[in-house]
């Protein structure tokens, strides 16, 4: 990767294969890779493969009949011009160890420096390639970009199970690939999805193209991380539910608030005297706050807005009685196998 | 679950190659497309079901810039694969 414009190459380096279609004069024409929460090859499927290299020949065309329009490549961008990736792993410094660098080490050292720098915005940074099946677009995978069936919100906007899918927020799309990177640069404050599908009322019949819009649901970035390694996801060494509604009521909490009940607790807790929560204790707040508009549970309020490694104050409810409780949260190694943090 | 293995031999006419971590590059011939099949969908491994035609027509390239100067001298369209084992 050292000599590899990563600007222009962009993708989440959490996923373990990604393939690019590029054109001679390094305009890309299409993207193949991407995952979701269930497992790094759900998306991968060697039909839907061949379709993607025919569409990318196909493009390669359009390209040489000059019939493609050039897109403006983004400035630059090299693994070396991100310092502290350059300073501490490509310069043989102290924590290379003469091991390669790993692909989400490159994202886990650009949205470190962006947390040094104040920029993090971790609905966006952290929360990478949200999952289309919490929108309702459960696709066809052989067939590429052809839907399956649909829920929820894509059922609402109209979309069918046979539609195929060609356009999200203006932008063609081939592939699964090509759909999920600009499905992820979407703005987490988004409300809505403009989509374009071609529909055929038969194999046989003509498509036609249909716009829909998705109403998208609250916090539908939202999925699950365990399987990325993010040094900004602060470990917490507890698992938790948020409340009902009515538990919230019994209890005299905000309807609003993030409150949750402690399901599991994390050996390593007790080890590394992070907490000393237990099963059963009821967390209502995080340094006194109770409520947040993005968070949910306790879990994703400290996810989104408490620095790894940083400590908090809990506000717990234990046995009918409130006390306070520490939380000292830890921070993720670059690397897999090492724990010593990097602050 | 389905899950992609790639042969043993990551030389010529393999697509989908496993054991190296990086960058490969491959330019794909327009004449000879190759033509993949799968024998089945039910298991893990479908590594042997990849039947790749013409594999002299496809050679995997480790060096990013020099396989863009030979795209660019030939104008062929490049596929070009990141793969980080973990």
């Amino acid at each position: 990767m050292t000599g590899i414009d990563i600007a222009l190459y962009d993708y989440d380096r959490h996923f373990s294969i990604y393939f690019f279609a590029v054109s001679p004069d390094e305009q890309i024409y299409l993207r193949y890779g991407g995952r979701d929460a269930r497992s790094a090859d759900w998306y991968l499927d060697l039909d839907s493969l061949v379709l993607a290299l025919e569409a990318g020949l196909d493009q390669h065309e359009r390209w040489k009949r000059g019939e493609l329009p050039k897109t403006e490549r983004p400035a630059p961008k090299f693994p070396r011009d991100i310092e502290r990736l350059r300073d501490e792993e490509m310069a043989g410094g102290k924590m290379s160890g003469g091991r390669c660098i790993e692909c989400h080490m490159i994202s886990d050292y650009e949205v470190a420096a962006k947390e040094t720098a104040g920029t993090l915005d971790k609905p966006r940074d952290m929360f990478r390639s949200p999952e289309i099946r919490d929108i309702g677009i459960h696709l066809d995978v052989p067939k590429g970009l052809v839907v399956d069936h649909v829920t929820g919100a894509a059922a609402g906007s109209g979309m069918l199970a046979g539609d195929t899918i060609v356009e999200i927020e203006d932008v063609p799309v081939l592939t699964f690939g090509d759909f999920l990177h600009v499905y992820d640069q979407l703005d987490r404050a988004s409300a809505k999805l403009s989509l374009a599908v071609e529909r055929r009322s038969s194999p046989a019949s003509e498509a036609t193209r249909v716009a829909l819009e998705l109403a998208l649901p609250r916090l539908w970035w939202v999925h699950d991380l365990k399987h990325r390694r993010w040094s900004i996801d602060p470990v917490i060494y507890f698992g938790s539910e948020p409340l009902t509604p009515e538990r919230k009521s019994a209890l005299g909490l905000p309807a609003q608030g993030f409150a949750c009940e402690v399901t599991k607790v994390r050996s390593w807790a007790s080890v590394l005297g992070t907490h000393t929560l237990e099963v059963g204790d009821v967390v209502v707040s995080v340094d006194g706050v109770e409520t947040d508009p993005l968070a949910t549970s306790c879990g994703l309020y400290i996810q989104l807005r408490v620095r790894a490694g940083d400590s908090v104050m809990l506000g717990v409810i234990r046995n009918g009685e409130r006390i306070d409780t520490m939380l000292n949260t830890e921070r993720q190694n670059f690397r897999k196998s090492l724990r010593s943090k990097i602050g | 679950m389905r899950s992609l293995v790639g042969a043993q031999d990551r030389r010529k006419g393999r697509f989908l190659v496993t054991d190296w971590n990086g960058i490969r590059v491959a330019l794909v011939a327009f004449a000879s497309l190759v033509a993949l099949s799968l024998s089945g969908k039910s298991s893990d491994v479908i590594a042997e079901s990849v039947i790749v035609q013409d594999d002299e027509l496809l050679e995997w390239m480790d060096d990013y810039d020099e396989a863009i100067a030979l795209a660019k001298k030939t104008g062929q369209p490049v596929f070009l694969e990141f793969r980080c084992a973990p």
